[in-house]
């Protein structure tokens, strides 16, 4: 190390307790390249009550509200919620990529027999689809979804 | 050079893999003089613990397909793995090297399949363990999944899920779109 004063870049190296030796180095980099493939991208939870709206909104972009996606009641027991193109998702850094969806999952919050479903027509949106599997008919209640 | 510690999808990190130590100190007690330029103590063991954190439930693999059980067509749309993603889809019965494969068993019923362990990015190689997944049917029909961990091989660690798909009355269904969301834990 070089002493007290230990501008990057940082070399690799020393003791345990002072230092960073390259196989920590390396296998921090491996584990954290293998957890961003797989951890997902956001978890949105939806109430009904008092109205539609995002309740809590915990992103690899933002935790809140600012970050929350848009949604829409698309018809009985839908919800559309989309992120939008042009609010490219921005890094603590400034850096820009847009919000591309392959994965999702959704499970409705509370007691009820109810299903939630989830269809991707696009790179930016989810849709919702709340059933009570006892009647077969769309009912409106809050969820979780997750997306990847 | 081999890192230390063993692939994330093993739950056996500890934050000193990364760098940590509870006694963690700036070289002769010099804390940082610039942040722009100097990383401190602190700050690592604060990286470690949260990278541990992290790695112990992030999941092993998501993966999307689309079945269809009459046609014995299985399509796997895209795969997030720990050891690489495919956003390019792939015919389930002949997986690229590294993504798992599907089988159809029959009507709403299908075994996803890995590898019995896989490489990290530096060869350090460890088996996998499936210990908790979900299974969820996509689309706008009502429709649930279920799913069952899977030790082909008999060697003690289960490396498939199988997968069952119904409509809401409970029927199987033949025509569906399942993702999985997979988490592994200690292999045997």
């Amino acid at each position: 190390m070089l002493g007290g004063f230990a501008p990057l870049p940082i070399r690799l190296g020393g003791t345990d307790r002072e230092g960073w030796t390259a196989a920590q180095h390396a296998r921090a980099a491996d584990h954290l390249a293998a957890i961003v493939r797989t951890l997902p991208f956001a978890w949105v939870r939806v109430e009904r009550s008092p109205s539609l709206r995002v309740a809590a909104y915990c992103g690899m972009d933002g935790i809140g509200a600012p970050f929350a996606p848009h949604i829409i009641a698309s018809g009985a027991g839908e919800v559309t919620v989309w992120w939008e193109w042009a609010r490219e998702t921005l890094d603590a850094y400034g850096q820009h990529e847009p919000v591309t969806i392959r994965h999702a999952t959704a499970n409705i919050i509370g007691p009820l027999p109810i299903v939630a479903n989830v269809a991707l027509p696009s790179a930016s949106r989810a849709v919702v689809t709340t059933t009570d599997v006892t009647s077969g008919d769309p009912v409106n209640v809050p969820f979780t979804l997750v997306v990847y | 050079m081999t890192p230390t510690g063993l692939p994330a999808w093993v739950r056996a990190m500890s934050h000193e893999d990364y760098g940590g130590h509870l006694e963690k100190r700036n070289f002769q007690s010099q804390g940082v003089v610039n942040p722009r330029t100097d990383v401190g103590a602190e700050a690592l063991c604060r990286m470690a613990a949260d990278l541990e954190a992290a790695a112990r439930t992030a999941p092993w693999c998501v993966l999307r397909m689309t079945v269809d059980t009459v046609a014995g067509d299985v399509t796997v749309q895209s795969v997030n793995q720990m050891t690489g993603t495919r956003s390019a889809p792939y015919d389930g019965t002949q997986p690229p090297g590294g993504f798992p494969s599907v089988a159809i068993n029959g009507a709403g019923d299908v075994t996803v399949t890995w590898d019995a362990e896989y490489p990290d990015a530096y060869g350090v190689t460890a088996p996998v363990n499936i210990t908790h997944a979900i299974a969820s049917i996509g689309g706008n029909a009502a429709a649930f999944a279920a799913w069952e961990a899977v030790d082909g091989d008999a060697d003690g660690s289960a490396e498939a899920v199988r997968a069952y798909a119904f409509d809401a009355t409970g029927t199987p269904l033949d025509d569906f779109e399942l993702t999985l969301t997979v988490h592994t834990g200690p292999g045997v």
